[in-house]
């Protein structure tokens, strides 16, 4: 890895609770991310918005570090974790949810989500409960424990994933397009709940390409395109950059589903 | 009737208690080990070493074989699978070398013991043990017969249950379905593969050692005869699923003393193996398997 | 014509003188065995020629063949590792004693010497078939020794026929190996010699059998299917049941069972290697005792030693058998026992340590390394009888016979009956 002037620390007026600097992912010749520096807002709700393969799943990738980078870091509360293993990833605070509902079949929900806490409060067994116990609540999924994944709805799915992300008491959450796949009602509720997490003061990175829903749900955007952003700042000044609207509004039209 | 389905109920013990280990690694750290066999025929081969030199009883050469057998897996897994895995450049890629490089490694002890026992068989018959054979009402069963039958049983549905029930085994059950997830939840893979592999290893020795006593002797090959059969198994019940191996291991067992009780023989290879094929056309993740539910 | 005859002599000689030497050297040091094979030749003429040949013959073989200098190379595919190892890694025990013999009597002539090039087959048929190809297509080469197993000696004989070499075989004791002018066999097929057992069977007043075969081993499908029904025939006993079991066989319970039911006098165990000891220890176990009979085949015991006891009683015929009353045979088991280390010789090293001396003696006697005079002087010497390691052997069509033993285990060993 090489250090290039991307990796110089920059300055924020408030203290990230992630940060990429300069972050590259190539694979062979092409270049899924190439030199993304941001910072992410303590209590906000930040989201990435580009057209599909604009690398922003590729960057999710990178922040938890499912990919390797091929340049630059992320930092985390002070500390460079380039190197740190994904398994490690968790102890850091940080948790996620997938682009498709990634779920064990055959377990029920409870077991779903006591998967996470067991691992990284070893040996806690009453903590470990409670702390399942409270996501469920948090996510409403109260009575479902028992339940398998597929006796659920798609959006309950989804929400079992973010009670197993949420169970560990994380700092930063990201999610890979929550509401893929969901209906208009699914979707406003995954939102509210969102917000609510946010209300208790969880921090949290969408990656979507549904502008009408980062707009609700979003108090800061991020544009990308071919791997680099193109705009950042509140969701009107985004959805207004010139830049964004030709690039994703304006090639693909309103991309909603 | 009642000693066949006696027989046939032991030979399904075998089976579970060979395909057990193979299944378990293949359904939660990914590596499909076909160095399983090897494994099994050389902790058996080393205890008959030991035997050799020191006339010992039962629990002595069980304990060998299993303490050999956990070391050379766990041997395998450090020097040669978690490399592969490390290198490889995405995870299909890397199941790919890990089967080669599995019947590369099985080659070495395989030759080894050949070379060593010009191929003819070898058992435990320099040691103390004494297969006894009881009858009653008509039914002959030996002791070596109690033996796989409480361990094969009680060893296959206990890891099952564990499985099943245990957080450990969530973990491995997790890390089995969807590595990438597993580790975003903090599962420690390269640990847990290592622990996997020493069980495993531990349950080809014990195998390896009871299989000898049953037989009374093995030969180098007799490893590499049950692996094709245990991979029947495993797709049959599933993979991944532990009472899976053990439903395949008796459909599978009495399949073969059926076929042997009531034809001339040579239809039994074709009739284990046309079992597997038909499994796979009509539910191609075995019969206790699940269907993934990701990728909607 | 003319030609092979005046060396048959010779020939005779060199085995002879072999198995002479041989008895001379086993009580004394071995060290300078040049000059006593020297000093032995001489008397071998003159015995051979007082033993049994005319006078015609005697005065040929004075007449010396003169080959040209240097290593004569025969090539020798064999298994050497794989489950049929067993089988060639004492095969070629023969053939390096043999080998040496033949070099320290110096009889191929002043500056003359014969070597094995030996290539493993691995006990895979393909592979057998590209090694033997490769020699096949070398014409330095006058002559090949083939391998062990059945499943690679029907592939390579044709080869051997296409490319005019003679290849001598051990073991292969399938059908369509034995299949031209250019194929000879030192083993001879089971069927041939099993028949021994035939008296057996009649003895013990035997009128059923049930038969346990290996159905991916030839020489063993030949056996339950062609050689055991026509003694069935022959003797009037009835074959009640056959069975063949593949190679990934290993627990026999379930067949075990149905022969039970069937309750024959006796059951023909033709299984491989620590199969016959798993069917014999189960049979055991299911009450298969004495006056019931357990008939095996050649080189049965070698899978015995882990059941000893349950062993006891299994009867076969086989061709070899160390306390052969032949004078050649006990000269060679003292040969092996002092070349390694006080090993008792087996079957296999038998076979190999006579057909390495049939090349020699055919090189010798077409006084050439020329593929075709080799193996025309091969089939002349093979018209008549041969006396080595394995006693008296005629051949039937370039193919190995002997009238064999019937020999039984008695818990620790092989014992030859009657």
């Amino acid at each position: 890895m090489e250090t290039s002037e991307a990796t110089k620390a920059p300055t924020y007026d408030y203290e990230p609770v992630a940060e990429a600097r300069g972050v590259a992912v190539h694979y062979g010749g092409i270049k899924a991310v190439d030199g993304v520096s941001l910072g992410l807002r303590p209590g906000n709700i930040s989201g990435i918005l580009g057209p599909n393969g604009s690398g922003k799943t590729t960057l999710l990738g990178a922040l938890t570090r499912m990919v390797q980078l091929t340049r630059g870091s992320v930092w985390c509360q002070g500390q460079n974790y380039s190197q740190v293993k994904s398994d490690r990833v968790i102890t850091l605070g940080i948790s996620r949810t997938f682009q498709t509902v990634r779920l064990l079949p055959e377990r029920t929900v409870w077991d779903n989500i006591i998967l996470s806490t067991d691992v990284v409060f070893k040996r806690q067994g009453d903590k470990v409960e409670g702390l399942v116990k409270e996501a469920i609540a948090r996510t409403g999924l109260e009575g479902l424990e028992k339940a398998r994944p597929d006796e659920l709805s798609y959006g309950m799915q989804r929400r079992v994933e973010i009670a197993r992300a949420i169970a560990v008491q994380p700092r930063l959450l990201f999610l890979d397009e929550p509401t893929a796949g969901m209906s208009r009602k699914e979707r406003t509720d995954i939102s509210a709940l969102m917000r609510s997490l946010r209300s208790e003061g969880l921090t949290q990175l969408i990656v979507e390409h549904d502008v009408g829903m980062m707009v609700e749900t979003c108090d800061y955007l991020y544009a990308m395109n071919f791997g680099s952003l193109i705009a950042e700042g509140t969701p009107p000044v985004v959805v207004r950059d010139a830049a964004v609207q030709e690039a994703y509004l304006g090639k693909h039209g309103r991309h909603d589903a | 009737m009642v000693q066949d389905l006696l027989n046939a109920t032991t030979l399904a013990s075998i089976y579970v208690l060979f395909a057990l280990g193979m299944s378990l690694v293949w359904g939660t750290i990914g590596i499909l080990n076909f160095a399983h066999g090897s494994i099994f025929m050389f902790s058996a081969f080393i205890a008959y070493l030991v035997v050799q030199q020191i006339p010992l009883g039962m629990p002595a050469v069980i304990a060998i074989a299993m303490v050999s057998g956990a070391l050379i897996a766990v041997a395998m897994q450090y020097l040669v699978f978690q490399p592969i895995m490390k290198k490889a450049k995405n995870p299909h890629a890397g199941e790919l070398q890990l089967v080669i490089g599995g019947i590369g490694l099985s080659a070495i002890p395989i030759s080894f013991a050949q070379r060593s026992t010009l191929s003819n068989p070898f058992g435990f018959s320099a040691g103390t043990f004494e297969t006894q054979a009881y009858t009653i009402g008509g039914v002959i069963i030996t002791n070596v017969m109690i033996i796989i039958l409480i361990v094969g049983l009680g060893l296959g549905v206990g890891t099952a249950l564990w499985i099943r029930n245990s957080k450990k085994g969530l973990a491995l059950r997790a890390l089995g379905v969807d590595p990438e997830v597993s580790a975003m939840m903090g599962i420690d893979r390269p640990k847990l593969a290592l622990a996997t592999m020493l069980y495993s290893g531990a349950l080809a020795g014990l195998a390896g050692a009871l299989l000898t006593y049953y037989f009374n002797s093995i030969t180098s090959e007799s490893g590499d005869t049950l692996l094709l059969k245990a991979f029947a198994i495993i797709i049959l019940g599933g993979v991944g699923s532990i009472f899976g191996v053990i439903l395949g291991s008796f459909i599978l067992a009495f399949a073969e003393f059926a076929v042997l009780l009531y034809t001339n023989g040579s239809w039994v290879t074709a009739v284990s193996f046309g079992l597997l094929f038909l499994i796979l056309l009509i539910r191609p993740q075995g019969i206790l398997g699940k269907k993934e539910v990701r990728r909607t | 014509m003319y030609r092979s005859k005046k060396h048959r002599l010779g020939v005779a000689a060199v085995g002879l003188s072999a198995v002479l030497t041989l008895a001379a050297c086993s009580s004394g040091d071995s060290e300078d065995t040049a000059a006593t094979a020297e000093a032995t030749e001489e008397v071998v003429v003159e015995e051979s020629a007082t033993e049994d040949t005319t006078q015609e013959e005697a005065e040929a073989a004075e007449e010396t063949c003169v080959l040209p200098p240097g290593d004569i190379k025969v090539v020798s595919i064999d298994s050497m590792t794989g489950p049929a190892a067993f089988a060639g890694i004492l095969a070629e025990k023969g053939a390096d004693l043999a080998l040496k013999e033949i070099n320290a009597s110096g009889v191929l002539g002043d500056g003359v010497t014969m070597s094995i090039e030996l290539l493993d087959d691995a006990t895979s048929p393909d592979e057998a078939a590209a090694q033997f190809s490769k020699a096949a297509k070398d014409p330095d080469v006058p002559v090949i020794m083939g391998g062990v197993i059945s499943s690679g000696a029907v592939v390579t004989s044709p080869i051997a026929e296409k490319e005019k070499v003679a290849v001598v075989y051990t073991q292969a004791g399938s059908p369509g190996v034995v299949i031209g002018d250019y194929t000879f066999r030192y083993t001879p097929p089971m069927d041939s010699y099993w028949g021994g057992v035939g008296s057996y069977i009649e003895e013990k007043g035997i009128k059923t059998m049930s038969v346990l075969y290996a159905n991916d081993n030839p020489t063993l499908i030949a056996t339950a299917e062609t050689a055991l029904p026509a003694l069935a025939a022959d003797l009037g006993f009835e074959i009640l049941s056959s069975t063949g079991l593949p190679n990934s066989t290993q627990d026999f319970k379930a067949p075990i069972s149905k022969i039970l039911k069937e309750d024959p006098d006796a059951v023909a165990v033709l299984m491989v290697g620590a199969q016959n000891a798993t069917v014999v220890s189960q049979m055991r176990e299911s009450g298969w005792e004495a006056p019931k009979e357990l008939l095996g085949f050649a080189g049965i015991e070698n899978n015995f030693a882990d059941i000893g006891e349950a062993a006891k009683g299994v009867t076969w015929a086989s061709i070899f058998h160390v306390d052969s009353p032949a004078q050649s045979t006990q000269a060679f088991v003292d040969a092996v026992a002092a070349e390694y280390d006080g090993e008792e010789a087996s079957n296999y090293t038998a076979e190999r340590y006579d057909a390495t001396y049939l090349v020699a003696n055919s090189i010798l006697a077409a006084c050439s390394t020329d593929r075709q005079a080799v193996r025309d002087a091969m089939a002349d010497l093979t018209n008549g009888s041969i006396t080595g390691a394995l006693g008296d052997v005629t051949f039937e069509n370039q193919d190995a016979r002997v009238a064999g033993f019937v020999v039984q285990w008695d818990g620790e060993k092989m014992v030859v009956l009657k």
